[in-house]
């Protein structure tokens, strides 16, 4: 009876062993995940922004009855952005009138992502004019899971939530009634997509979606493949070189970088398509970037991609999501053929014929 | 004693559970040669696509006709059976002199320049290997050699 009450005091080493192995485990597993928590936290902030967007961008619809156009046309023949339009309604009233007022006054800088580098011949009288205060980042417009980025020379505001064009390519720069071309994206070249357009579904349609801004030229996130000679997704595909895993060059310039121009309304800048797989690599037709661009949705974020539907429904896209026959060529004037592009493109389509769910 | 089998079984649904985690899909490495009609078909893109959907992998054979696939999440391409379409790339074009679109001058040149003004490009590989394939092919685990033999007459 004595022996037992002894031998119950105290723990053996065995058991100390066991608490220390099972102690050990669990910081093991826990410091892993506290990585992993402090990502997803981003990714929490980063698919906030995204619902704040598509808010802002509803709000724009509830006062104009249409969606953005990805461009506008100035009278000074370049193109003022969606996500400037939308800056009443993310609270950035002062910042859009400051803008409106720059592009209104005859003797001030020709347009608002101008700076001195971006022109060499520019004028003396612009000096002053250059690095505005409203040339500045919006926190709302960065995702804090993207990098900074490595040149900001030409690159005054910074962007990382782009508009869909659609699965369009080669036609997605050019306003629809210009060379009988068809855009089928909620965002287009200088034409407002009605609601009642998106016969698709509001629900089935991307609206918008995040996109790697800076990065350097050759990577794949970020970087931009020049001198596309094909209008296929595959030959954008292969632009990545199988060893290095970087972009085949020639690339785009260090100084240029897709998420750099808020405020510039061509797709190189603020919009993107549905036809390379999210966190693919993005092309471009010819080597300056007011072309065709094949650019695709793209974060740091584990697996895939954010974007907002068009009734401003935020989701997760997989990049593993079906892209169909990458091979297809893009056309002039699609119509309402279903979307080559599984559904990755049809959800991309305001108007395809294709009522495809997110997965 | 009890408690002790207690540790135990935790101790093993721990080890359990850190067997678990999310991996990306399984890729192999593929490379091979492409020839038409017997011989080396250079400046082909050659494209594998899954043929339950998903990640498709693509490349370009060099001058010998080989080619290497690769997809964003890595060299290689998804194990299983897939559609693979080989086509031609087109020539690069003679693209006039662009100017910078920052440039005042830009707008002059604006309506000129796009794909549009693409010289027209005629596909010398039958349709049965890319718009319309028929060409299955099933890649393995480990590396694949994988060599396309191309004929234009059916």
């Amino acid at each position: 009876m004595r022996n037992k009450v002894r031998f119950r005091v105290g723990f053996t080493l065995v058991e100390l062993l066991v608490v220390i192995a099972i102690i050990g485990i669990l910081i093991a597993l826990l410091l892993p995940a506290v990585q992993a928590a402090r990502e997803a936290a981003r990714r929490s902030q980063c698919t906030n922004n995204l619902k704040q967007i598509a808010l802002a961008v509803h709000n724009y619809i509830d006062v104009y009855k249409v969606f953005p156009a990805l461009g506008v046309r100035t009278c000074r023949g370049r193109y003022y952005a969606w996500s400037m339009m939308i800056l009443p309604y993310l609270e950035q009233k002062p910042l859009y009138d400051a803008i409106m007022a720059q592009a209104q006054s005859p003797d001030m800088l020709p347009e608002p992502w101008h700076t001195t580098q971006n022109v060499p011949s520019s004028p003396a009288s612009w000096a002053p004019f250059v690095r505005q205060w409203w040339q500045i980042d919006i926190r709302t417009y960065v995702c804090p899971s993207d990098q900074p980025i490595p040149n900001r020379q030409e690159s005054p505001a910074r962007l990382n939530y782009k508009g869909c064009v659609g699965d369009d390519y080669h036609q997605n720069h050019f306003r629809p009634d210009q060379n009988n071309r068809q855009n089928r994206g909620i965002f287009q070249c200088e034409r407002y997509v009605g609601l009642e357009m998106v016969t698709d579904g509001t629900s089935n349609t991307i609206m918008l979606g995040e996109m790697v801004a800076g990065g350097y030229p050759d990577d794949i996130k970020g970087g931009v493949a020049l001198n596309m000679t094909a209008w296929n997704p595959a030959a954008c595909l292969a632009r990545v070189d199988p060893a290095t895993k970087k972009l085949i060059p020639p690339v785009r310039a260090d100084f240029r970088p897709v998420g750099g121009r808020a405020w510039d309304g061509r797709p190189y800048f603020t919009g993107f398509a549905t036809l390379v797989a999210p966190n693919g690599p993005s092309c471009h037709w010819g080597d300056v970037d007011g072309n065709e661009h094949m650019g695709t949705a793209s974060s740091f974020h584990p697996g895939g991609v954010n974007v907002a539907m068009a009734d401003g429904a935020v989701k997760f896209i997989s990049e593993t999501i079906d892209v169909g026959n990458q091979a297809v060529d893009d056309v002039d004037t699609p119509g309402n053929r279903r979307s080559p592009w599984g559904v990755w493109g049809a959800l991309g389509s305001a108007y395809g014929g294709e009522s495809v769910t997110a997965p | 004693m009890s408690w002790r089998l207690g540790f135990a079984g935790l101790l093993i649904l721990l080890l359990a559970i850190a067997g678990c985690g999310s991996k990306g899909p399984k890729l192999a490495r593929v490379r091979g040669k492409v020839t038409l009609d017997g011989q080396a078909l250079p400046n082909a893109l050659v494209t594998f696509m899954p043929e339950g959907g998903g990640v498709a992998s693509s490349g370009t054979t060099n001058a010998n006709g080989e080619y290497e696939l690769v997809c964003p999440q890595g060299r290689g391409a998804v194990v299983g059976k897939h559609k693979v379409s080989v086509r031609t790339l087109p020539p690069q074009q003679s693209q006039a002199q662009e100017v910078s679109s920052d440039d005042p001058s830009y707008l002059a040149q604006y309506s000129g320049q796009s794909s549009a003004t693409a010289q027209p490009f005629v596909e010398k590989i039958p349709p049965r290997y890319n718009t319309q394939t028929e060409l299955v092919k099933e890649v393995k685990p480990g590396s694949n050699e994988i060599n396309l033999d191309l004929t234009t007459s059916p």
